[in-house]
């Protein structure tokens, strides 16, 4: 709580891409507006599962936050397809963890509305054992 | 011609053992399969052949398999029901019928006797029909136990499809429940981010807390009449009077025109919102500042475009004075020019007019504007949405 903030604690996604796939445009810029301060590059946001998919397919991702319920579609084909290729994805839904397929009942699923902070730190966690990977000094 | 003889057989023995099997029996198959297993057991049937009410396919059980067969409109199984009806409840035997029976794979069997047992119209089935084969013939004794087997075997598929029905309806009830769930976070959430765009362009504690209150009220009216399972949004024509008479506008001070519409509960909210900004700002700018001063709204849907588009208009006449376009974007130019295409992939345009502000709003009338196709659809196949007459038309 004292410790000086460093420019890593101001900005703890700097250098992370993070797809942001939600139907209400408010919650949508909301959330963008949390990881664009924390330091994360934005794709989308997208309103449709469509757009989520295109970036999904052309882009390099490294967490998404996807909104289960879009405009009426499941998200769940999103987060199938970038479980795929290994990216995490972070639920941030009204429904509760029921709705949830088996294969993603140990995701992140942050409810709306969604605690910030909390999203901050969701992001950094999913994302922070990959960066470990590549980091041989801090292993 | 041989009839068989009680020769001391335990008939009622085997039948209370076959209507235990059908009764444990669970499924359509399983119930016909233990009763044309018991009617073999006790009178010697070859099969039988269960008739339904109103579906197109009848099963055909013979102590071998069973198997469910189409049925052609006028089948010689119903000609055979239709002729023995005039008898009500009672079960009806016929000898040498000479109808031929279509046996699972092609295999066909002249039928010497059928034992006819017409069920209660609660049942799904009109009949259950026992039949023998050429050169056998039931003793009555076997035939008299008969027609329970086939009245307790209609009965356990009723029990059956009454705890489905039962299942269904439970489940189509959690679903609702995580829908208002779902609505009322989705709901707070979006309270949360008006109070923070508020709070941003406030000038004083007192403007923020008016327009708070102003947009709040406004999504709240939407609230009322959004039916329970969220399927539906109020009529359009409502919701821009609701928000007329909420801010005291006058019967003479707004003209509304356009056909009978319902919009998703998004696009309700989104809409509502957008409303009570031009209201506002009417009231504060435009044409609810002078005494000659009108708003017309006028929508139209046009159908000559795939999907259909909602063309929606805010005309304001007879200001002389209208302030420019203010220097930094507020909540309401946000709301038309930002969240109306994000959330409803519509088309928009905003103009500070000589005589008045001047709105246009083009929107595709597709699943996600207009009020079916709503709700969780991927775990709920059996939840079909009810298409409204109005947007059928549309």
């Amino acid at each position: 709580m004292t410790t000086k903030p460093t420019t890593e604690d101001k900005a703890p996604l700097t250098g992370l891409r993070v797809l942001v796939v939600e139907d209400d445009y408010f919650i949508a810029d909301e959330i963008c507006t949390t990881l664009r301060n924390g330091g994360a590059e934005i794709l989308g946001p997208s309103p449709d599962i469509e757009q989520g998919l295109h970036l999904i397919r052309s882009q390099h991702i490294d967490c998404a936050v996807l909104d289960i319920n879009l405009r009426g579609d499941l998200a769940f084909s999103l987060a199938r397809e970038l479980q795929k290729r290994g990216t995490p994805s972070i639920f941030a839904t009204g429904y509760d963890s029921s709705v949830l397929p088996g294969a993603f009942s140990n995701s992140v699923r942050l409810e709306k509305p969604v605690n910030l902070a909390a999203l901050l730190h969701a992001v950094q966690s999913l994302c922070t054992p990959m960066k470990t990977q590549a980091d041989p000094e801090r292993s | 011609m041989t009839s068989a003889v009680s020769t001391g057989v335990d008939f009622t023995g085997r039948l209370s053992r076959g209507l235990q099997r059908v009764v444990a029996a669970r499924g359509s198959e399983a119930v016909f399969a233990a009763a044309a297993k018991a009617a073999y057991d006790i009178a010697g049937a070859d099969g039988l052949c269960a008739l339904p009410r109103d579906f197109p396919h009848y099963w055909l059980v013979t102590p071998e398999a069973p198997a469910v067969l189409s049925l052609k409109q006028d089948s010689a199984w119903h000609r055979l029901v239709a002729s023995t009806a005039t008898a009500a409840n009672d079960a009806i035997i016929q000898h040498r019928p000479g109808m031929e029976v279509e046996l699972p794979e092609g295999r066909r069997l002249r039928t010497e006797t059928i034992l006819t047992v017409p069920l209660d119209p609660s049942s799904a089935y009109l009949a259950i029909c026992f039949f023998w084969r050429d050169g056998f013939i039931p003793s009555s004794e076997q035939l008299s136990l008969l027609p329970a087997l086939a009245c307790t075997s209609s009965l356990a598929l009723r029990a059956q499809q009454q705890e489905e029905d039962l299942q269904r309806s439970h489940e189509r009830q959690r679903l609702q429940i995580l829908e208002l769930q779902h609505r009322a976070r989705n709901i707070l959430a979006l309270v949360r981010s008006i109070i923070r765009r508020s709070s941003s362009t406030a000038d004083s504690a007192e403007y923020f807390a008016s327009h708070l209150e102003g947009r709040i009220s406004a999504l709240a009216r939407t609230q009322g009449s959004l039916i329970i399972d969220g399927r539906a949004g109020p009529e359009l024509e409502d919701l821009i009077r609701a928000e007329m008479t909420a801010n005291a506008v006058r019967e003479n001070q707004f003209v509304l025109t356009g056909p009978s519409i319902r919009l998703s509960t998004r696009g309700t909210e989104t809409m509502a919102l957008m409303l009570h900004e031009l209201t506002t700002n009417a009231l504060k700018f435009g044409a609810l500042t002078a005494a000659g001063g009108l708003i017309a709204v006028s929508w139209s849907v046009d159908n000559s475009t795939s999907p259909s588009r909602l063309r929606w208009n805010w005309t304001e006449t007879g200001v002389t004075i209208v302030k420019t376009t203010p220097h930094r974007r507020g909540f309401g130019q946000e709301l038309i020019e930002r969240v109306l295409p994000y959330e409803l992939d519509a088309r928009t345009k905003f103009t500070f007019a000589p005589g008045g502000v001047l709105c246009e709003v083009d929107l595709p009338l597709n699943a996600r504007t207009t009020s079916f196709n709503e709700g969780l659809r991927e775990t709920s196949p059996d939840m079909n949405p009810e298409i409204s007459p109005e947007m059928r038309q549309g």
